[in-house]
């Protein structure tokens, strides 16, 4: 039986976390890490209190900072497979198996896309833009480049050496599978917009957006 | 150091006459040849490519900055993953 890893990275979310971590382990997923990346509420409090494996960052370093730290963690406890996903409730762990079903059959990354139809307005502007980015730079026209929920084979987890420590972390994920050519499949994932995860503020405001255009286009 | 005060000394004096007195930079050019035909295009481009250099270096050395940090306190998180990984295989 493969061991597998859920990762969820988490900033302030003591709204959402408990109850994402709940939702993990029914179904049937005990190997949780939890990488809280310098929240400064009550998130910390609630993963103790779940027993979900609990790394902390002691300032807040990005979305992509924490999943790095997680995946590291997940392969030094001797992971086979590990998941990403958020920590806000957008990602529905009754999709964890078909997110482990393609990387089972031999699939080295599993990329999660949601439906655009659900999504908030901006969102969605701003994900269709950052898939015809990454589609135009790296050759991958992935169908949902900025999703957090994810896949990946210990192998892969090893393979790809992201560096970038926030949102573009995902695009990097392409990136890498590109430049690895690893084998890659697409699932469709449910995504869950409550009140708070549609409107919680994030840094992907534009200029932002155009920092990590920048960053993408013209650091090393 | 003294130099360096002495390099921004003069800068900011310069700015500061060309605030006060802005004719200076008129007759400036007139005395170094610029401003007449394509001149002063090429020496505004130029300025562009130097401002755009600069703010490029600005980046990379903030980014390059933020990595090292990054990587520090990501260190210093997993430690604990790692000494238990160890402590329990031995």
């Amino acid at each position: 039986m493969p061991k597998t890893f859920i990762i969820i990275p988490v900033h302030n979310e003591q709204r959402s976390v408990a109850l994402v971590i709940k939702a993990v382990r029914k179904q049937g997923f005990n190997n949780i890490i939890v990488v809280d990346d310098g929240s400064v509420d009550d998130s910390v409090k609630l993963v103790q209190k779940s027993g979900a494996r609990l790394i902390t960052h002691a300032i807040n370093r990005g979305k992509g900072a924490a999943t790095k730290t997680g995946i590291d963690a997940a392969l030094v406890l001797g992971a086979d497979y590990l998941i990403t996903m958020d920590g806000d409730g957008q990602h529905d762990p009754h999709d964890i198996p078909k997110l482990l079903s393609p990387l089972s059959r031999g699939f080295d990354v599993v990329l999660g896309y949601r439906t655009f139809s659900l999504m908030p307005f901006m969102k969605k502007i701003a994900n269709i833009l950052s898939n015809i980015f990454t589609g135009l730079l790296y050759g991958i026209w992935a169908k949902d480049s900025m999703c957090g929920f994810k896949g990946y084979t210990a192998g892969a987890a090893r393979t790809i050496d992201p560096h970038q420590d926030d949102y573009e972390f995902e695009n990097e994920i392409i990136a890498e599978i590109a430049r690895h050519q690893l084998r890659f499949s697409q699932v469709p994932v449910r995504t869950i917009y409550t009140n708070y995860s549609s409107h919680k503020s994030t840094r992907l405001d534009l200029p932002h957006a155009a920092k990590i255009v920048y960053k993408l286009l013209f650091t090393p | 150091m003294k130099i360096k005060t002495l390099i921004f000394s003069g800068i900011w004096t310069g700015i500061a006459v060309l605030a006060i007195f802005p004719q200076v930079s008129h007759y400036i050019s007139q005395r170094l040849g610029i401003g007449v035909g394509n001149n002063l295009n090429v020496l505004i481009f130029t300025g562009f490519v130097v401002a755009f250099a600069f703010i490029h270096k600005l980046i990379h050395d903030t980014d390059h900055l933020e990595q090292t940090i990054t990587k520090l306190v990501r260190a210093q998180s997993l430690l604990s993953v790692k000494r238990n990984s160890r402590r329990s295989r031995n």
